[in-house]
Parts: structure tokens; C-alpha cells; sequence
């Protein structure tokens, strides 16, 4: 390479570095602590009024209270895998936001908070509507048929062993459905619980998966109330 | 089986652990150095619906036309200070462009 070409070349790295250190700068030089680098807040309806889900920003508030503890006993709060079932996605708290955004508006998709009334209650994600993760123990119970008519799902009656067998072999459209159930119009589920040490909505999903509802429409945000509060999100109390 | 009487144990213990919490010390309206979780002012859906009801039943009309996505971006637009001038143009626009 010529001497000149090569001097060209470093000036205008130089330059080059110089304008990325400048816009880095303009970037951190923000107030905003924001949900991501180009979201600053975003509305969600939660009890029909709009919620603004943001971060706490305060640049030196630290969690306090139960949420900030890191010791629970083990067994019974003992940490959580990474995925409750192979089939099952397991998602975070961009892919929240983007729920919120989308299915949640759209009336597409449910937030479910799996809890025990009782930790609902004290406080809640916002949009999240509380379906305690007893209700999804028993595939036959009234409030399990309530529960995922909620969810679109249709009861199917007389559904004959012939025409099942038909529907599993790929004869008729047997897609997103089960003996018991149609599926085809099942909302997407967002299911949480208290954290990566909360056994409450694994617990849901595996009642979920046993009545036989689609895995591509179940998704575990493990983070949980946990991971929500020590990145400041917003919570919502119940009621008020 | 009995659901309730296999989880039993579990949910007295998730019971227990529960009174542990303490609602004060989450990052809602309450906490410290947090912003409001509500828009200030007390606005909500439901009561932006009713006054433009009351006072401008013709974008009313229009409003009650818009799909959901696009009437929680009307009351966003409120929300964040927009006049009831500029959101009643912003019925019409939304309403002649869909």
C-alpha cells in the first residue's frame, strides 16, 4: 500500500473512532433509563386503565424487601430449570415488552401471574390477570374448563374414536386439537411466578401441557417478580 | 389423584412465605425513586372514553370505529398531553386512513 494511501486510511479510522466515541457519549450522556436503547417506557392496559411500564430511574436505587433476597428454603423454593418442558419456550423481558406490545393489545395473548392469590394481591406485572396455578391441577374440573374457554379454547363434543383416529393420522385436520379440545384459536400464554425459585407456574404449565394446549403458544417467563423488580419495572398493587 | 392434597404442603409453605412480602418496598407508585406507574393527573382508558362520550359524541362515534390497538394510541397520545383538538384530528385522520 503507498505511504499516502495509508495515511488516508488512519485519519479516517481516526476520524471514524472519534465520531462512535462522540455518539457513545450522547447516549450515556441521557437521563432516561430506558426498557431498551430505543423504548423508553411503554403502555399497557392493566383493569381497563393504562399503566406506563418503565424503569425505576433512579440510577442508585437498589431492591429491597423480599424480592431482594437470594436464600429461600430449598426444597421447597429451590431454583428452577432453564425450560419446563423441551417444548416450551422460555422467555425474557424484551420478549415481555414485545408481548405487551403486540398479543397483549391485540387481545391475542394472556399474562398469566400463576401465584396464589395471596402474592398476586401484594402486587402484580402489569396487564397480568391472576390464575393460581391450583386451577390448572385437575384436566376435568369446571374451573379448568372455564380457565381454557378463557384462553379460546372450544370443548368438543362426540368427537368419535374414528374421527379422532382420522384427525391423528392426518386425514382430517386434527391440528391443535384433542379429544377434548379445540385449540385452533388458543391465545398465547405468558406464565410466571415469583422467580427463578418458583415452582408455582412450571406447575401451571405442565397443567397446561397435560390437557393437551399447544407448546408453541406457552411461554415461561422464569424471570419472574424477581428479575421484574431488580430491573425496576413497574408493578402494579390490585385494585388500586 | 387429589390435586390439592399433593400440593398441600407446597401451598402452606407458599402461603407462609408469602405474608414475608411487603408491597411498599417494590418499585410501584410507592417506592422510592420510582416514577408513577399511572399517568399523573389520574387519567385512565375508561375516563377518557366517557368524557369524549359526553362532551364530543361525534368522535365518539368515529373512536368507537378504530380497531383497539389503535384507540389505546388515541389515549396514549392524550395521556401524554395532546389537546382534545388535536386527538379529535387524530379520531378523523385514523378513521379516513385506515
Amino acid at each position: 500500500m503507498k505511504p499516502g494511501v495509508s495515511l488516508y486510511l488512519s485519519l479516517a479510522l481516526l476520524a471514524l473512532a472519534f465520531q462512535s466515541g462522540a455518539e457513545e457519549l450522547v447516549v450515556g450522556g441521557s437521563d432516561v433509563i430506558g426498557l431498551t436503547a430505543d423504548k423508553p417506557y411503554l403502555h399497557v392496559i392493566h383493569e381497563g386503565r393504562s399503566v406506563k411500564v418503565q424503569r425505576v430511574q433512579d440510577p442508585d436505587y437498589e431492591l429491597k424487601g423480599y424480592f431482594a433476597k437470594t436464600a429461600r428454603k430449598c426444597p421447597p423454593f429451590c431454583i428452577q430449570p432453564e425450560q419446563v418442558d423441551p417444548r416450551v419456550s422460555t422467555v425474557g423481558e424484551i420478549e415481555i415488552f414485545n408481548f405487551m406490545e403486540n398479543e397483549l393489545r391485540d387481545n391475542k395473548g394472556i399474562m398469566i401471574d400463576a401465584r396464589t392469590p395471596e402474592w398476586f394481591q401484594r402486587g402484580t406485572i402489569p396487564g397480568s390477570i391472576n390464575i393460581p396455578f391450583t386451577q390448572f391441577g385437575d384436566g376435568n374440573s369446571p374451573e379448568m374448563e372455564k380457565t381454557l374457554q378463557l384462553f379460546g379454547a372450544k370443548r368438543r363434543v362426540d368427537v368419535s374414536a374414528m374421527s379422532r383416529k382420522l384427525e391423528e393420522m392426518g386425514f382430517m385436520d386434527g391440528e391443535r386439537k384433542t379429544e377434548k379440545w379445540d385449540f385452533s384459536n388458543a391465545k398465547k400464554l405468558v406464565v410466571w411466578c415469583n422467580g427463578p425459585a418458583c415452582g408455582q407456574s412450571p406447575r401451571a404449565i405442565k397443567g397446561l401441557l397435560k390437557v393437551g394446549y399447544p407448546t408453541d403458544s406457552v411461554f415461561y417467563y422464569r424471570g419472574g417478580m424477581q428479575m421484574w423488580q431488580l430491573w425496576g419495572l413497574t408493578t402494579v398493587i390490585p385494585g388500586e | 389423584m387429589n390435586v390439592m392434597a399433593e400440593e398441600d404442603p407446597y401451598l402452606s409453605a407458599i402461603s407462609s412465605e408469602a405474608s414475608k412480602v411487603d408491597s411498599s418496598e417494590q418499585p410501584t407508585l410507592e417506592a422510592p425513586g420510582a416514577k408513577p406507574a399511572m399517568d399523573e393527573g389520574g387519567i385512565d382508558l375508561q375516563a377518557f372514553e366517557e368524557d369524549l362520550k359526553a362532551s364530543y359524541q361525534g368522535s365518539y362515534t368515529f373512536y368507537q370505529k378504530l380497531p383497539r390497538r389503535t384507540r389505546e394510541e388515541v389515549f396514549q397520545v392524550y395521556s401524554d398531553g395532546a389537546s382534545i383538538d388535536e386527538v379529535r384530528k387524530m379520531i378523523m385522520d385514523r378513521f379516513l386512513h385506515q
